[in-house]
């Protein structure tokens, strides 16, 4: 019986080691350890961190990072300047599954001719009232007077507290209230396992949660479990038109009020548009995000409603601007578009 | 019901097993009885309607198999009885299979307008059809003495291979059946059977299912219309030469473990197929009962090598041919057939010119090794590309891309498109195809988990915890994606 029972502690801890083993040999995830570093309304990295970045089960698009001196992915370290500009967005503007150069702050700053420094402000999973936050930092702390806004179509949805995506401040879902929701500490354990590289596969690249598992077994005893891949499965889903005008508006204008006394030069927004959509052809109408648009063309400022863009690329070329087909995020050629765009606009004089 | 999903592994298993061991110590029969009954509820839990299609077959080929037994060997109402199963058994396959593809083809010869109807394919259905022809054909000859209605059914059903192979001998598995020891629990051999579960399990999710975007970043394009260039169609061609082993090794693989667990040995599929140094030699390494199945059946049938070389390269093209329809019902799974049929003759024709002893000479040259390794996989590459393709088109494009005949462009479009990157493919097919060519495979590997776990009952626990954590994580990794990918041979 004893034999026994060694024999199965020492297969359990030989399947322990050994995965965490293999997992530290492949280019698993490590932790990015974010916090309120550099300032108590949004999260950053720890300064000049280092880790690694993969997409999926199997490891695609593997990305060696480091974050400068503010706690952002960028080459360059964030000095007090004028003449730089501030790249302020999400996940798009980090563009942690591309190469460094391919990212939009490299790009823009090859537009520009290398002439104005570009700081790359962007954070996963954030929200535009998070990027209000930054306009601040940036002004207070950098002295910068232009920025360049990518703002990815739930980026406003992502402001309502209760979304999953609040960090600090965000509004209340009742009554559009300013609130602040901090992310709270990580457990104990939590901090543990950061450390296993087995754990970080699970838990980073496959996403294990319990809830979804579930969903995903669930799905696998109904006869039909092959699922071909959906041209829309990798976009945020749309909420209704009536619904979603109350929240831009709140949203929007909470956001104006907190950005705009920031601003010393011009805002440009990068409006992402419905990339699926027009690349398949298929009829798309937003009036949410329409009236997003009016709403910071009537406060001053310079928006590129990035729609034409994507559809005179689609009209002339059939290399996608995805990443592919399991991440939505914009591609090297994707972030050309807008870079391109962004440059032009900062590059004519100014209006106020 | 797919062996790498929750519902297989989490329920039905356990079910399956719990029953057959518990019946099993009471009677045999009740355990037989049993592990038929799973094995229809498996098959229907896909094609729940198609299930007493499936059971209608067993019972005629069982009847008319009975009827074959009572004539005496040869004689002329014998070969009546088998006349008759075995058409019914082809024209089953004809119409469910075969139906839309002949019909359409007739349809472009003399501009009718026939139409058949969308006609739904059993899974499995050249499995459980061409078991039971080599039935009734032994029968016949007088080969088959046990008439045991539970045996017989679950020889055809049995899970483990009823959809997608290895293609069984009734010779292979009734005598199994009608022994009780299979039907008492043993551990070494459950354990065995896991660990041999596991290794399939992790060559179908990580290698097959890993490398499989690459196959189809080049393929599925190709067959929409895009030319492929020089890149993405040999990344692509051999993406799918390894997704393909990996795949159907896998499930293979599976089988037998899940065989073992239950006390039965299954055949071996496939031995290392890509060291094959011959084409001949990959056929004897390829699918391997599918290969002694269309000898023995269909070569063998046919005169064999019994009536000079012409009529003997005939029945080897003609068998390759017919063993490309078997797989599908398209020109590209006959063109497939008739490549490889091509490259018997090429093969036993350079054989025979060279004669015996100048080429055992030359086998034991590395060079001549090398340079035959490299011409074999060469010919089976291109090959695959005829099976992967949907259609014609889509393979003469892919085909002109690895010859060069496609554009250069910068991106690879068709990878760009799909979020791939060239060097990763090519880590990916460097890395699979080591692997595919190592010297011990996991025909080897399992047979040494056998025998080391029915000697040593602490290596049998150390083992069989570690097979069980194997299982379970890479069950967590199928599920955590976004979707679950079918074995390939479940098509055919």
């Amino acid at each position: 019986m004893l034999r026994k029972s060694l024999s199965v502690v020492l297969g359990l801890l030989t399947f322990l080691f050994g995965g965490e083993l293999l997992f530290r040999a492949l280019p698993v995830s490590t932790a990015t350890s974010t916090d309120y570093y550099v300032d108590r309304n949004f999260l950053t990295y720890p300064s000049n961190h280092r880790w690694i970045t993969a997409t999926g089960w199997d490891l695609r698009n593997v990305q060696h990072l480091r974050a400068n001196n503010i706690g952002f992915v960028s080459p360059r370290d964030a000095v007090p300047d004028r003449r730089a500009v501030a790249l302020i967005g999400d996940s798009y503007v980090e563009g942690s599954m591309l190469d460094a150069r391919d990212r939009l702050d490299q790009q823009l700053e090859r537009r520009l001719g290398g002439m104005r420094p570009v700081y790359a402000m962007g954070s996963p999973g954030t929200s535009l009232l998070d990027y209000a936050e930054r306009i601040r930092f940036a002004d207070e702390r950098l002295d910068i007077r232009d920025f360049v806004l990518l703002i990815e179509r739930a980026d406003v949805r992502q402001s309502v507290c209760g979304s999953g995506m609040t960090e600090a401040p965000c509004l209340d879902q009742q009554t559009f209230a300013l609130r602040f929701e901090r992310r709270a500490e990580a457990s104990q354990a939590k901090k543990i396992l950061r450390h296993s590289a087995l754990a970080q596969y699970v838990f980073s690249q496959l996403k294990a949660d319990g809830g979804r598992l579930a969903e995903q077994a669930r799905l696998q005893f109904s006869p039909a479990t092959t699922k071909k891949s959906d041209p829309g499965a990798n976009q945020p889903s749309r909420p209704a038109a009536g619904a979603c005008m109350k929240t831009v508006d709140a949203v929007t204008g909470m956001f104006l009020e907190r950005a705009v006394p920031h601003v010393r030069g011009r805002m440009i927004l990068l409006v992402d548009a419905d990339r699926n959509a027009i690349r398949h052809g298929l009829a798309h109408d937003d009036p949410c995000r329409q009236r997003f648009i009016e709403l910071m063309r009537n406060a001053g400022a310079i928006v590129i409603d990035t729609d034409s863009l994507i559809r005179t690329h689609y009209a002339a070329s059939a290399l996608s601007v995805d990443v592919g087909p399991y991440d939505a995020h914009l591609n090297r050629l994707g972030l050309q578009l807008f870079a391109q765009a962004a440059a032009a606009a900062l590059q004519q004089p100014a209006s106020r | 019901m797919l062996f790498t999903t929750v519902p297989f592994i989490l329920l039905f298993l356990p079910l399956a097993l719990a029953g057959f061991f518990l019946l099993g110590r009471w009677r045999p029969g009740a355990a037989a009885g049993w592990l038929f009954f799973a094995s229809l509820v498996f098959y229907g839990f896909w094609m729940p309607k198609l299930t007493i299609l499936l059971v209608g077959s067993v019972a005629f080929n069982f009847m008319i198999g009975l009827q074959l037994a009572q004539c005496s060997r040869a004689s002329r109402e014998g070969r009546n009885w088998l006349i008759l199963g075995v058409t019914a058994d082809l024209g089953l396959l004809a119409y469910f299979k075969y139906a839309n593809f002949f019909v359409s083809n007739f349809d472009l010869l003399f501009g009718t307008r026939w139409d058949v109807g969308f006609v739904i394919l059993p899974i499995g259905i050249s499995f459980f059809t061409f078991t039971q022809i080599a039935f009734l054909v032994d029968t016949y000859r007088g080969k088959v003495n046990e008439f045991n209605p539970v045996h017989y059914g679950l020889f055809v059903t049995y899970f483990p291979h009823l959809v997608a192979g290895p293609v069984l001998h009734h010779a292979q598995m009734m005598p199994q059946f009608a022994q009780p020891s299979i039907y008492r629990f043993d551990g070494g051999n459950f354990t065995g059977g896991l660990c041999i579960f596991a290794i399939g399990l992790l060559k179908k999710v990580v290698f097959a299912d890993g490398i499989s975007p690459y196959a189809d970043a080049a393929f599925n394009p190709a067959d929409a219309g895009s030319l492929p260039g020089f890149e993405e169609a040999w990344l692509g061609a051999l993406a799918y030469t390894l997704q393909l082993y990996f795949d159907f090794s896998g499930y293979s693989d599976m089988a037998i473990g899940l065989s073992w667990m239950f006390n039965v040995r299954l055949p071996f599929n496939f031995d290392s197929p890509y060291r094959a140094a011959s084409i001949s030699e990959f056929w004897r390494r390829w699918h391997m009962t599918l290969s002694t199945f269309l000898r023995d059946y269909l070569y063998f049938a046919l005169g064999g090598n019994r009536h000079g070389s012409v009529r003997r390269y005939a029945n080897l093209a003609t068998t390759m041919v017919l063993g490309g329809l078997w797989h599908g019902a398209s020109w590209s799974f006959v063109l497939w057939g008739a490549l490889h049929g091509a490259y018997l003759m090429i093969n036993h024709g350079f054989r025979a010119a060279c004669g015996a002893v100048r080429c055992q000479r030359l086998g034991g040259s590395r060079v001549f090794r090398i340079a035959a390794w490299s011409i074999t996989m060469l010919a089976v590459v291109v090959a695959w590309v005829l099976f992967r393709s949907e259609t014609l088109a889509g393979a003469v494009r892919m085909l002109r891309g690895m010859a060069g005949i496609g554009p250069t462009q910068s991106p690879l479009p068709l990878l760009w498109n799909a979020g791939l990157h060239l060097h990763a493919g090519l880590i990916w097919c460097g890395t699979l195809g080591v692997i595919a060519v190592l010297p011990i495979n996991s025909n080897r590997i399992g047979l040494r988990v056998l025998d080391r776990v029915r000697a040593d009952v602490g290596a049998r626990w150390y083992l069989g915890t570690l097979a069980v954590c194997s299982v379970l994580f890479l069950l967590l990794v199928n599920t955590a994606r976004s979707s679950v990918s079918a074995f390939i041979y479940f098509n055919f």
